[in-house]
């Protein structure tokens, strides 16, 4: 099935935020896609932002300068 | 086209949907799976794993699309004991075939095959 690898997830307080994210990552070529929020996060409902962990730091800035609204950050295996 | 026709038509779509995965090892579904007084959504997890993880593999290497997680339902995740792992939900629609039944079936099959080692 698929390997497990290391990604560092962003969660949102809102959908919006997170559409938000994904609208931004596209128009700035982050890489990452929108997926269920991992139980392993929160058991609540909601999308998340995932993105290859090697990658974030050549983007991390990039996140910060855009504005972009999330609630909380961290690598997971998944 | 009335209420009744579109409400029969779910109905056997779900059924059918039930009858193909009840047996494969490792799923479980939830509610009365005998009622025949129940919408047209089937509620199941396979094994342990992560409802968010099976969503995400139905969507991005089947496009199947369901929603998984706690569906802003907590109160019921918690009467289901599924508070921590969420569930897979599928919403039939009347605009949904038997062949796409069938492969949501084998979908979830092999699903359940290549996570057997995961599974509990």
């Amino acid at each position: 099935m698929r390997k497990r690898k290391t990604y560092r997830i962003f969660t949102f307080h809102t959908t919006t935020e997170a559409m938000a994210m994904e609208k931004t990552a596209m128009e700035h070529q982050i890489p990452g896609r929108l997926i269920p929020v991992p139980t392993e996060i929160t058991a609540g409902c909601g999308l998340a932002w995932r993105m290859p962990a090697e990658e974030y730091p050549n983007y991390e800035k990039e996140i910060q300068e855009q504005k972009i609204r999330y609630d909380k950050t961290v690598e997971l295996i998944i | 086209m009335g209420i009744s026709q579109i409400q029969e038509k779910e109905r056997i779509l779900a059924g059918m949907f039930i009858e193909g995965v009840k047996n494969i090892p490792g799923v479980t579904l939830y509610g009365d799976i005998q009622s025949q007084m129940r919408t047209a959504i089937v509620t199941l997890n396979i094994g342990k794993i992560d409802s968010s993880q099976i969503s995400d593999i139905l969507w991005e290497d089947y496009q199947i699309c369901v929603r998984g997680g706690a569906h802003c339902a907590p109160l019921m995740h918690e009467a289901l004991h599924t508070a921590q792992q969420g569930a897979v939900r599928f919403s039939f629609s009347y605009f949904n075939t038997e062949e796409e039944i069938q492969r949501g079936i084998k979908t979830i099959r092999k699903i359940a095959e290549d996570m057997g080692d995961e599974l509990s």
